[in-house]
């Protein structure tokens, strides 16, 4: 066999090997992205810097109060802008962001004061993302901390459930105190 | 000395005594804390029955700040211009349930070393209930308010922390 038809074999290979890099490239590069459209980001973001948004209103609720289990201690709302426009207009826009955050109690001779964070809960509207459960994506974080995630799917339903009977506030309980 | 001259340094003394009186006459007054709802919330309380500031500050009081005492929160020094509302309502309860009644009072702290420079630096204030004109303290309860205060000088007069 001459050599230059050696040669020129050799090249062909290397064609097709680079040629077969570049497919499999693309597919995985094609996958990744389809992958990611799929899969859209349903979760609740952490409201990073919330306790610098405005106070809406504040509870205690105490043992004798049928909620105590699950909502037991002193409360605050507290709302991002956008939804302090849905206070005024009744209609929460896409980006508001409600807090809902649950604190122990201390009470000493009289006085209750706030004790450490039980949990973080949060509602986001999104009225495409979350249109299952009337616009709003709920979260619970607990603690202090911003990764631990308290709520499964039916945990979700559950606030949903919960929230759907303010239909006509935009699922929202809570009114700000001016 | 001609007519206008006399005239000139009439009026002039006038304007000189107009503007001292327009001057001087704000000091007497704190301003209402205009949209302090709209403020960052520092901490909240509610004091009841059994505490012996009960009759004074009963119910539930959330603690408010302006951006500069936000500062001050932070850094432990209120720069000029810091103002603190402590904003009480009364507690209702029901079904082991309290929530936030109508407003007693506000009271406010305001911060301008040179115009409060015998009280810590602090001027104080208590508006009635959801007035912002009916301002209540008498200068010997303004004086009561800095007595009280003053156990935190350490804390440039401030009793509450942020809580984060």
């Amino acid at each position: 066999m001459p050599i230059h038809e050696n040669v020129g074999r050799l090249i062909q290979l290397a064609k097709r090997r680079r040629m077969i890099f570049l497919a499999l490239t693309a597919v995985c590069i094609a996958t990744w992205s389809l992958s990611s459209r799929a899969k859209p980001n349903d979760e609740v973001p952490y409201p990073v810097g919330y306790r610098l948004w405005t106070h809406v209103r504040t509870v205690l609720i105490g043992p004798q109060s049928p909620a105590f289990e699950s909502f037991g201690g002193l409360h605050h709302i507290y709302a991002n802008e956008k939804a302090m426009e849905g206070y005024r207009a009744g209609r929460f826009p896409d980006g508001s962001v409600l807090v809902f955050e649950l604190l122990e109690t201390r009470e000493n001779a009289g006085v209750t004061a706030e004790g450490p964070r039980k949990r973080v809960g949060v509602m986001v509207k999104e009225s495409k993302r979350y249109a299952e459960t009337g616009g709003w994506g709920f979260e619970s974080f607990q603690g202090d901390s911003q990764t631990e995630r308290r709520l499964n799917a039916a945990g979700r339903t559950a606030c949903f459930k919960c929230h759907e009977p303010q239909k006509n506030r935009d699922f929202v309980f809570s009114e700000y105190r001016k | 000395m001609t007519i206008e001259k006399k005239t000139c340094l009439f009026v002039s003394f006038v304007m000189l005594i107009s503007s001292l009186y327009l001057w001087a006459k704000p000091e007497d007054v704190i301003a209402y804390p205009a949209g302090f709802r709209d403020w960052n919330h520092v901490r909240s309380a509610l004091i009841g029955p059994a505490s012996p500031a009960y009759q004074e500050y009963g119910g539930l009081h959330h603690i408010y700040a302006n951006k500069k005492a936000m500062e001050g929160y932070r850094n432990g020094k209120f720069p000029d211009g810091s103002v603190l509302i402590f904003d009480l309502s009364e507690a209702k309860e029901h079904h082991g349930t309290t929530i936030e009644g109508r407003r007693k009072f506000i009271d406010m702290m305001v911060k301008d070393g040179k115009r409060f420079a015998d009280t810590g630096g602090w001027g104080y204030e208590r508006y009635a209930g959801d007035s912002q004109t009916e301002r209540v303290l008498t200068a010997q309860a303004k004086t009561a308010c800095y007595n009280c205060h003053a156990t935190k000088k350490d804390n440039d007069y401030v009793f509450s922390k942020l809580r984060e």
